[in-house]
């Protein structure tokens, strides 16, 4: 049981920033829109996240040091404080959309107005991040999240035309009637959702929490290589259900409730209400994950005591910008923004906000000072930066194709 | 921070020990190992970061000696240069009514790593104040705010 618990920190990290509000109304729109054939930029980001997640763990566990703190001394305090400027506004849009996405999936079973589960939702999750001790959250959240499995289920309960799926997913094309401009933006729409900053801000000092050391590098394995793939078999499931069900129909999605469908086609009532715990339990773990994220990357910047290791008394600024950051998206999910449009947008923006994350977790993992033996092999070196050129080539193009393509429309 | 960038012979000034104890004694680059870097009090507890460096020149000619580090907003403000940097300083002395940022001789600090560990609690630098507000005038007024989490 002990050893199963172990890798709820990488499921409800994976779960949280694969099945984010923003991820799931992706998943399935582009399934609708574009089939299977996009299924490779979901595989392309899961393969970049991987990489970097068990870095930037690695770091932490050998060091002690989460993500940020790496990225204040490598780049120094004029690079870091743009980052966290750039970092720190992509979370808290993520932040309003996700504490709105809590509230829509109790909509979904209570027929109440979202905006009416708002403040509550708000409460509920700064409530948790002020009380409920780290493990015991990420316990609750990650298991819960599993309900999702059910989304495989359905998939393979409506018995599809695997050849034609595994066609379309491994021959991409762009569909007839989209242009070249609106794929490739659905493209980094996927892979910055793959990528998302917060993973490895949330991961990298989630491991601090725990106290990994040098002996918990199998932990850090066993989370990442297990939660993420997960995390990116289960945004797959969304993108199959919605190419076998809404594509052929014409149906397009832009609500939560309608990425619920399909699998309550395959399976009911039953099906309905495990997608919906589990739409429940994904944007409840974006929501914890970005709002402490929020405190993480400020504290770590400024050196400031952060974290649930100590009284929220001890760690009075870390406390405050938490509360505030969950407060102030409070209000602005009240102004009944759609929370979908606000998610699409801040992954979009956080692709172009990329290197700046991911290149002082690459040198750190390197440096045999802080890493000892435990620095970066050759291949690890070669695949991540492999992924470095992708993620600097995605940043450069990102703000210009979303001018293009006026944001996929 | 031209300065900072050169090599400082930091161990052999100031017969500090090193973090990891049995290696051999190294080279330190104030800009590399120290600017930056998270401090730690003698609990463990994050106690702001080495914003900033004061040198003294050394008298051959050689590359100079780091006497304190110095932490907090001002300090940081001298980072930034332009309007950014005069903004963030000038907001740090109505704040703090002082001029100098936390300054710590560098006789006390202990170890340079992973992070920069000092022997001077983090309640007695001027970073805690900013702290110590946040606690009273807002945290400390939620109930639970002294519970340990677990």
């Amino acid at each position: 049981m002990k050893k199963l618990l172990g890798v709820t920190l990488g499921v409800l990290t994976a779960v949280g920033g694969f099945m984010d509000i923003g991820d799931i109304v992706a998943s399935s729109a582009v399934g609708a829109r574009f089939g299977m054939s996009l299924a490779w930029a979901l595989l392309l980001g899961v393969g970049g996240i991987l990489v970097y997640a068990e870095m930037s763990g690695r770091v932490a566990a050998v060091s002690g040091r989460p993500t940020f703190d790496l990225v204040r001394e490598r780049l120094g305090a004029r690079m870091a404080l743009a980052n966290l400027g750039a970092s720190f506004f992509i979370n808290f849009l993520t932040l309003i959309a996700e504490v709105a996405g809590i509230a829509i999936a109790l909509q979904l079973v209570s027929d109440v107005n979202y905006l009416l589960w708002l403040p509550l939702t708000a409460l509920l999750v700064w409530v948790v991040i002020w009380r409920v001790k780290f493990s015991v959250m990420e316990n609750v959240f990650g298991l819960m999240g599993l309900a999702l499995i059910v989304l495989a289920v359905a998939v393979w309960k409506l018995s599809p035309d695997w050849s034609s799926l595994w066609h379309g997913a491994s021959h991409p094309k762009v569909v007839s009637g989209e242009g070249h401009a609106t794929y490739f933006y659905y493209a980094i729409a996927l892979f910055g959702a793959a990528m998302t900053p917060y993973e490895v801000f949330f991961f990298s000092s989630g491991a601090v929490e725990e106290k990994w050391t040098k002996r918990d590098l199998g932990e850090n394995k066993i989370n990442v290589f297990l939660g993420f793939p997960l995390g990116a078999f289960l945004s797959l499931s969304l993108m199959a259900l919605a190419t076998i069900v809404l594509e052929p129909r014409g149906i397009s999605v832009d609500k939560l409730g309608q990425a619920a469908l399909p699998a309550t086609l395959a399976l009911g009532k039953v099906g309905l209400a495990l997608v919906i715990v589990g739409f429940f339990a994904a944007t409840f773990g974006a929501a914890l994950e970005t709002s402490l994220s929020a405190g993480y990357t400020v504290a770590q910047f400024f050196g400031w005591q952060w974290g649930k290791l100590v009284r929220p008394r001890d760690a009075a600024r870390f406390h405050l910008v938490v509360l505030a950051a969950i407060a102030v998206a409070l209000m602005i999910g009240l102004t009944a923004v759609d929370p979908v449009k606000v998610t699409e947008y801040s992954i979009v923006l956080s692709a172009a906000a990329l290197p700046l994350t991911y290149l002082p977790i690459l040198i750190v993992a390197n440096d045999r000072d802080y890493m000892g033996d435990k620095v970066n092999r050759r291949f690890g070196n070669a695949v991540a930066s492999f992924y470095l050129v992708v993620i600097f080539v995605v940043a450069i193009v990102t703000i210009p194709l979303m001018i293009v393509t006026k944001a996929g429309a | 921070m031209t300065e900072a960038d050169q090599p400082l012979h930091v161990h052999e000034s100031s017969g500090l020990p090193l973090a990891r104890p049995g290696d051999q004694p190294r080279e330190l680059r104030a800009g590399l190992h120290l600017l930056d870097h998270q401090i730690l009090d003698p609990d463990a507890r994050m106690a702001g970061k080495v914003d900033d460096l004061e040198l003294e020149p050394a008298d051959d000619g050689g590359p100079p000696t780091v006497v304190a580090i110095l932490s907090g907003a001002g300090a940081l403000a001298r980072q930034f240069q332009g309007r950014f940097g005069r903004w963030l300083e000038s907001v740090d002395e109505r704040l703090t009514h002082e001029e100098s940022p936390s300054r710590i001789p560098f006789s006390y600090v202990e170890a340079i790593g992973s992070h920069v560990t000092v022997t001077v609690h983090h309640e007695e630098l001027q970073t805690a104040r900013a702290e110590r507000w946040a606690r009273d005038t807002v945290i400390d007024h939620i109930p639970g705010a002294g519970h340990a989490p677990h």
